[in-house]
């Protein structure tokens, strides 16, 4: 069901990211056809996944779209109704969850209040009989690692929630698990903790070269960390690869609408096999979307359309919204579309609301679909 | 005690305070609580001391403690009172054997179901005692007669009539924590279920639990009718026995009991309190206390 992105035409991402040679430590996970019912609802739809060893996935999708249900199914919290799950090649599908090996943490609120920090961290390893000096000894690298050194003494609730988080992975990770789980770890912290935790996670999971899944419905988070991007609907994957072919190449209408936002046009393709859109002709020779006369949706980023004030423009700017480094821009068109864009701070600095601009198109076409059938 | 802490919290809870008129009525306000806190106090109180300075009454006035020291003397009392602890015990472990792991599975495996249990919890509330009593020798009648004719029996009983208060300690206790996420995470560490059930599970529900055992043994220590029904001599049967014979001793007894559940109320608070200031898990139990005071 997965599809890699075949669309050749890549605008130029200052991020790219290369997949890169996977660490030899980590451990091999495949997903093979999960299949999982509750109810009426097909949560998971012959859903199959391959992450190398050392690699971290992002399974990003909407609520309810069968992300999470994965995950719970390869820590062996979930029944499947089918499929399998091979770690390094090895069946473990029917494996009981406490003998997975692998360590998770979860949204909010998985510490033990009845135990420290420290002794949060050791319960993994105290499970295994590891001698006691050992267990202290790790105690305290995990609990360096995740930068909090002395707060090992400190209950559940005497730590704010993103120390909660870190606490719950350095308790993931003491273990040394096979592979690492994060069910949206982050969506019950603030902003800014967010954004930090996120790279810390990103740095240690890189310092282990740890195999991870991490589920999240935050596309900054997936394109912020991931090395592939799994964009899940309806229980099925719709697209997988790296951020950037993800978000510049998405293979159909729902990966392009729920990574990043769009612009979305219906023209009439005319004689030469173009469109018009914002009173530019654009060439859909790339797209083979139907015939003279049919009507084809376009998407485009708001990033790939320029808004310049001038006296006779093609738009009127309704609204202005400061973003910090750059601007969002709403206006519209004498026909009373609505066009959004996002320019730098610099370029956009004279724009107000009620005045009329030249919108264009500067950026490719994201995606372009028929919509006669 | 735990009465006078209730109306205080109910006035509290509903301020007849209006707008516009708030200074001045707030001072009203707390003029008519201290008043009726002083009130509640006096109408418990007064009982009490009258009871206490009753019991050590002597001849002419003089004050003794005579009619304590033929309270502890006296071989029925040690007797009753064994066979209370007894009953207790037993009553104690059914329900914690019983009542915890349903609360648990429950609220993991089936939480639309709290609603059903809840329910359940609170019928001997609304069935009378007698109908339970029945029921329950009914259902249990072709046990031995090791059971039947033993305080065994009585422990069944009670671990039916005082399923109101247990339940509702350990439930909210369970209520108050992630059993679903901390079960999850215990098991995706490594932990089997019995593993998990004793390191993680009963810690977080440890004062829920010490709740529920001081409540049964208070409702084991205060039950007299059914005791009475099944012709066993427990504490409180001895008591009324006493009472109707000695009266100076049974008022001396009444005290003693006032006194140890006081003592045990006071501990079960200290404990929890101690624990909830640093753990953060909640004491779920004040409420489900001070019904079993007033009974």
């Amino acid at each position: 069901m997965s599809h890699t992105a075949e669309n050749p035409e890549t605008f130029a991402m200052p991020n790219d990211r290369v997949p890169r040679e996977w660490s030899r430590k980590g451990t091999s996970v495949s997903l093979r056809g999960l299949r999982r019912q509750f109810g009426s609802t097909l949560a998971l739809s012959d859903l199959s996944l391959d992450i190398s060893p050392g690699e971290l996935v992002v399974m990003l999708g909407p609520s309810g779209c069968g992300k999470t249900t994965a995950l719970r199914a390869l820590a062996g919290l979930e029944p499947l109704d089918a499929g399998s799950i091979f770690l390094d090649n090895r069946d473990i599908s029917k494996r009981a969850a406490h003998k997975r090996e692998m360590g998770m943490v979860f949204q909010a609120y998985s510490l033990f209040p009845n135990m420290t920090a420290a002794q949060n961290v050791a319960y993994g390893l105290k499970l295994r009989g590891v001698p006691t000096k050992t267990i202290e000894t790790r105690v305290s690298e995990m609990l360096d690692l995740v930068r909090l050194p002395t707060h090992s003494d400190r209950y559940a609730n005497e730590l704010s929630g993103g120390q909660q988080q870190r606490v719950a992975l350095a308790r993931a990770l003491a273990i040394s698990p096979k592979v690492l789980l994060l069910d949206e770890p982050l969506s019950a912290l603030d902003a800014k903790v967010r954004v930090e935790l996120r790279e810390e996670i990103r740095r240690i999971q890189l310092e282990f070269g740890i195999t991870t899944l991490f589920v999240t419905h935050d596309q900054d988070e997936a394109l912020a960390i991931a090395d592939r991007i799994a964009v899940l609907n309806n229980g099925a994957i719709e697209q997988i690869g790296t951020p950037a072919q993800v978000y510049s190449s998405p293979v159909n209408s729902f990966v392009a609408q729920f990574v990043g936002s769009v612009n979305v046009f219906t023209e009439i393709i005319d004689s030469n096999n173009a469109v018009v859109v914002l009173g530019q002709r654009l060439n859909l020779d790339r797209w083979s979307v139907g015939s003279i006369g049919s009507k084809v949706r376009l998407m485009v980023r708001p990033e790939s359309i320029s808004v310049k004030a001038t006296e006779d423009g093609n738009v009127t700017i309704s609204a202005v919204g400061f973003m910090g480094s750059s601007l969002n821009i709403t206006a519209i068109t004498q026909a009373g579309d609505v066009v959004r864009s996002n320019v730098s701070w610099h370029g956009g600095s004279d724009l107000r609301p009620g005045m009329s601009a030249k919108a264009e198109i500067v950026g490719p076409i994201l995606f372009a679909e028929s919509l006669s059938s | 005690m735990a009465s006078i802490v209730a109306s205080e919290t109910e006035l509290v809870g509903k301020p007849s305070i209006k707008f516009g008129e708030s200074e001045k009525m707030f001072g009203l306000g707390r003029r008519f609580r201290f008043i009726v806190l002083t009130l509640t106090i006096v109408f418990f109180l007064i009982p009490v001391l009258a009871s206490v300075r009753y019991s050590l009454l002597g001849n002419h006035n003089s004050l003794t403690l005579s009619a304590y020291g033929a309270i502890f003397t006296d071989p029925e009392f040690i007797s009753s009172v064994l066979v209370s602890v007894k009953i207790a015990v037993g009553t104690v472990a059914i329900t914690i054997l019983l009542v915890t792991p349903t609360v648990v599975w429950v609220r993991l495996k089936r939480p639309d179901l709290v609603t059903v249990l809840e329910t359940i919890s609170l019928l001997p509330m609304i069935v009378p005692a007698v109908v339970v009593t029945l029921g329950v020798l009914t259902a249990f009648a072709s046990l031995p007669n090791i059971i039947m004719g033993s305080p065994v029996i009585l422990a069944l009983e009670y671990v039916v009539l005082a399923l109101p208060y247990t339940f509702r300690s350990i439930d909210s206790g369970a209520g108050s924590i992630d059993i679903k996420t901390l079960v999850e995470a215990s098991k995706s560490l490594g932990s089997t279920w019995l593993s998990t059930m004793v390191r993680v599970i009963l810690p977080n529900l440890r004062s829920a639990i010490t709740s529920a055992i001081f409540l049964s043994t208070a409702f084991v220590f205060g039950e007299f009718a059914v005791a009475s029904l099944m012709s066993f001599t427990t504490f409180p049967v001895w008591l009324v026995q006493v009472g109707s014979a000695r009266a100076d001793e049974s008022v001396a007894l009444s005290v003693v009991a006032l006194l140890l559940t006081w003592g045990a109320l006071t501990l079960i608070s200290i404990i929890g309190f101690q624990r909830q200031k640093r753990t953060g898990i909640r004491r779920s139990s004040t409420f489900s206390v001070s019904i079993i005071t007033k009974e």
